[in-house]
């Protein structure tokens, strides 16, 4: 009695265990069969096999796109030699030997109304003050206009950068006895002119009082006496 | 004891599926090409590897499928034993072979040619074929005219050892080699290889340039075209 019920589960698990093992052998042989039937005729050992097998495969579409620098050869890119002590140029165009252009040169370019010659003929001998402001080669009537001008215009600072003389204004015709010399271009000079000059001290000389003012020194001694 | 050895079997089902496999498998390998015939095959393949050393035979089923897909031409009987190839590399063994019609098979989709004579494959390369634009003629070419030492007027090249197969200018020829190279739309063979080919070929012979199926195992090709 205490037997049976075993025997019963037992039998199930025959039943159970024989189905698997039917099914497992089913798959087995029909992977046996279908390996037999495709397989073994390009299983490994066959010849068809190792003859698929040497190809080195298929041309890409970017095989032949394919490049590097090291094998495009010598010419695409020349390895600089090690003791080289200048290396080699690339990716610059020509190195030209010519001088540079300046701007300057540019500028100085625009038609002179009177031929530099007779402007040099028409401006009185610069004084011995006043050529020292200049740029070198402004006397010939280039770029600072007023360059080798005298001090009968008046101005006569002598601390700027161009000596005063009413340089590049107005003047157009040029000729004048002032040592105006020209420039049509008129508006814009590079050197300021007398009243902006004027002005400008005038600033300096305000801020210059206003720092030097007693009423600044007040102010600053405020805040001291009051924390002391 | 019949429910034992259940009991027996249901412990151990890969066993039981073991034996039921071989029971299976040996009716059904009978149905195959069968003992004989495979004592057959061996042995021809014992009688080859004596004559023709370097070499496998191909059975009849390798044959068919590699004809089906245009890997290999119809009536392919042996292949060379030979590892895999580079660019540059070629490989040639006629020991052996005895003298008959010689094919050339080149598959471009491969990128290898092939040479047969008499169904043994007695030499093979690795190929460059037409880069895009210039692409290569595929079918079936008689060798027009041999040329030794030619040098193209058209690419101001030199093409050695040329076997031309169209009237433009098409030819087999000694070519450089490698992986990123490209023909105008000849078939550029390592100078060594065509050296060899070009003393093997005849005017009139044979050469068929396929592209291959890529899987010979799964029927007929549709392209390519018999010449």
């Amino acid at each position: 009695m205490r037997i049976a019920p075993r025997q019963k589960t037992l039998g199930v698990r025959t039943k159970r265990a024989t189905a698997s093992a039917a099914l497992t052998a089913a798959a087995l042989v029909l992977v046996a069969v279908t390996g037999w039937t495709t397989g073994a005729a390009l299983a490994d050992g066959g010849g068809l096999a190792s003859f698929l097998a040497r190809s080195p495969g298929e041309r890409g579409e970017a095989e032949l796109a394919k490049t590097k620098a090291a094998r495009l050869g010598d010419a695409a890119a020349p390895a600089a030699a090690p003791g080289d002590p200048e290396p080699v140029q690339r990716a610059l165009g020509k190195i030209f030997d010519a001088p540079v252009e300046s701007p300057l040169d540019a500028l100085e370019e625009p038609a002179l109304p009177v031929p530099v010659a007779q402007v040099v003929d028409a401006v009185p001998a610069p004084s011995g003050s006043t050529t020292s402001g200049g740029f070198p080669g402004a006397s010939s009537g280039g770029f600072f206009p007023g360059g080798g001008s005298s001090s009968s215009s008046g101005g006569s600072t002598s601390s700027g950068g161009g000596s005063t003389s009413g340089g590049g204004d107005t003047t157009s015709g040029g000729s004048t006895s002032s040592g105006g010399t020209t420039t049509s271009g008129g508006t814009v000079g590079a050197v300021p002119e007398p009243g902006t000059w004027m002005t400008m001290l005038l600033g300096m000389a305000m801020t210059g009082a206003a720092l030097r003012s007693p009423r600044r020194r007040r102010g600053e001694s405020a805040p001291c006496a009051r924390g002391a | 004891m019949r429910k034992g050895r259940l009991i027996l079997f249901a412990h151990r089902p890969l066993l039981a599926a073991l034996a039921l496999c071989t029971t299976l498998g040996m009716t059904l390998g009978g149905c195959g090409p069968g003992t004989d015939a495979r004592d057959a095959t061996a042995e021809a393949r014992a009688q080859l590897s004596r004559t023709m050393p370097g070499r496998t035979l191909l059975s009849e089923r390798e044959r068919d499928l590699a004809a089906a897909a245009r890997v290999l031409p119809p009536g392919t009987k042996s292949v060379l034993r030979q590892g895999a190839m580079r660019h540059g590399s070629h490989a040639w063994n006629e020991e052996g072979v005895p003298p008959g019609t010689v094919t050339v098979w080149v598959d471009l989709r491969r990128q290898m040619a092939s040479v047969f004579r008499g169904g043994h494959e007695i030499g093979t390369a690795v190929i460059q074929y037409g880069a895009p634009g210039y692409s290569t003629p595929v079918g079936g070419f008689p060798v027009l005219r041999k040329v030794a030492d030619y040098h193209s007027r058209s690419y101001d090249a030199p093409m050695p050892h040329s076997l031309f197969i169209t009237d433009d200018g098409v030819a087999l020829h000694g070519s450089p080699t490698g992986a990123r190279r490209a023909t105008h739309g000849c078939v550029g063979l390592p100078v060594a290889f065509a050296e060899r080919l070009f003393g093997v070929v005849a005017p009139g012979d044979r050469v068929t340039i396929v592209e291959s199926r890529e899987d010979p195992a799964a029927g007929p090709a549709s392209d390519g075209k018999q010449g």
